[in-house]
């Protein structure tokens, strides 16, 4: 028989004696009562191999998800940039949505009368109170002495009419070309006419001079257009009384009407004439 | 003198952990949704370390890597052992074939360690273990396997083949030394 040599009897030992370990180990894993050998030769193993490189596994893992991280903070950024415009649009497009609604409303009241949409082309920051531009002209029907609304109520007349676009004054601004008739609802059933006949600055609200001076004017009270003397119809809000100013002789002389709300800002109105005639 | 069974022993158990490294970090997807791969860098190392051996040397050096490997970072080490020492035998048959040739190793071992993974999946499929049809396992786990190990074992033959040359080198400067040593000694 040949003989083994020194290196495989070396050989055959270490495998002989680590077969006989693994088979003791393993017996001793059927033993419920000699657990702590078996706990003992799985922690080290657990300890000294497997839990290095699993951990070694995971900083790799956790590394290549940085960057992932960084990618998603790059497109979030991105994103909440964008969100601040959208949000700026979404504004403006609500604002004009409601003030559309509100004229949409306010022309179902007409009846009869004469109504032209328009939006607002120009409005320059010099006569910001004074004249716009709208999107309407003599192609459109518009005419001389219309009045102009927001949905909140009265706001000029129009100045002059080209083909496609008109100007129209504000009843902001400090001279009108024509005074506008207006008759005020008083609380005992009766009313009251008179004529707006300029802005005051100071105040902040238009002069109107009643027909009857008279009459018991209370602050709050809505004024609105007479219809008379002028290219619209009547029932149009104009404001609301601010004050009222009393001469020497305890008589009314002046009535102060405050503007309607969106005055300074509307990007859409209605140009109302009187009723077409048929 | 380099002490080549000391350095192979050191070289197959970085082998084995980077294994165990490979598996952690690219796990086997068992729902076998998406492709995986198996390291086979210390079977495959086995085999290139233990081809030049004598037939018993071969037979019980792989099995001892076996051993170890079956007990130290799996569970499995009585096939592991059988496994490793039946392809570590018959690797012998094709020693000069190896010797002469880089990409005969290759095939070789390439080959080797694809029937190895036949051998397990078969084993599996017929102890019940494994359900899955052979097309399903070769697309979901043994391509990227034969891939990765592919090119493992190019990386392991080209750092066997300079060890074995740095201790070459080593060992006739040793002789050298040797010689002139005696020759001093002759004189004296």
């Amino acid at each position: 028989m040949r003989k083994f040599t020194r290196i495989q009897k070396r050989l055959l030992t270490t495998i002989v004696v680590l077969c006989i370990l693994a088979c003791a180990m393993f017996g001793l894993r059927q033993n419920s009562i000699t657990n702590i050998g078996y706990s003992a030769w799985t922690y080290l193993k657990y300890g000294l191999i497997q839990y290095p490189l699993s951990s070694i596994g995971n900083a790799v893992n956790d590394f290549a998800n940085l960057w992932h991280a960084y990618d998603d903070n790059e497109y979030l950024s991105k994103q909440l940039a964008e969100q601040k415009n959208y949000q700026t649009a979404y504004e403006d497009e609500r604002n004009k949505n409601k003030q559309l609604e509100g004229l949409l409303e306010m022309k179902g009241g007409f009846g009869d009368a004469k109504t032209i949409s328009v939006s607002v082309l120009e409005r320059s920051s010099d006569s910001w109170l004074q004249t716009v531009t709208i999107s309407a002209g003599k192609k459109q029907g518009v005419e001389k002495n219309m009045l102009v609304a927001t949905s909140d109520g009265a706001i000029g007349l129009v100045e002059s009419v080209q083909t496609m676009t008109s100007t129209v004054q504000l009843l902001t601004s400090q001279h009108l070309s024509n005074d506008i008739a207006i008759k005020m609802s008083l609380e005992d059933g009766t009313s009251v006419e008179g004529v707006l006949q300029s802005y005051d600055t100071e105040k902040k609200a238009y002069r109107v001079s009643l027909f009857d001076n008279d009459a018991i004017v209370t602050k709050g009270q809505k004024v609105a257009t007479s219809g008379k003397g002028g290219n619209y119809p009547s029932g149009i809000l104009i404001g609301e009384v601010k004050d009222v100013s009393l001469n020497d002789d305890s008589i009314i002389s002046t009535v102060y009407v405050s503007p309607v709300s969106n005055m300074k800002s509307f990007d859409y109105c209605l140009v109302i004439g009187k009723e077409e005639s048929k | 003198m380099i002490n080549k069974e000391r350095y192979s022993f050191i070289f197959l158990a970085i082998l084995a952990m980077l294994d165990q490294l490979i598996a952690s970090l690219f796990g086997v997807d068992f729902t076998y949704s998406s492709l995986s791969l198996v390291s086979h860098l210390c079977f495959c190392g086995c085999l290139l370390v233990v081809f030049h051996e004598r037939s018993l040397n071969r037979f019980l050096y792989a099995c001892l890597c076996g051993l170890c490997v079956g007990m130290f970072f799996t569970s499995d080490w009585l096939v592991k052992m059988l496994l490793f020492g039946l392809f570590g035998w018959a690797i012998g048959f094709f020693q000069e074939a190896m010797d002469q040739d880089h990409w005969v190793q290759f095939g070789i071992v390439f080959l080797m360690m694809f029937v190895n993974d036949l051998i397990c999946f078969f084993g599996a499929k017929i102890f019940g273990y494994l359900t899955m049809s052979f097309v399903k396992w070769f697309i979901h786990v043994e391509a990227l396997t034969l891939i990765f190990n592919g090119v493992a074992i190019f990386v392991l033959i080209y750092i066997i083949t300079v060890f074995m040359r740095y201790a070459t080198i080593k060992d006739i400067r040793f002789k050298r030394m040797e010689k002139l040593k005696m020759q001093n000694i002759r004189r004296k």
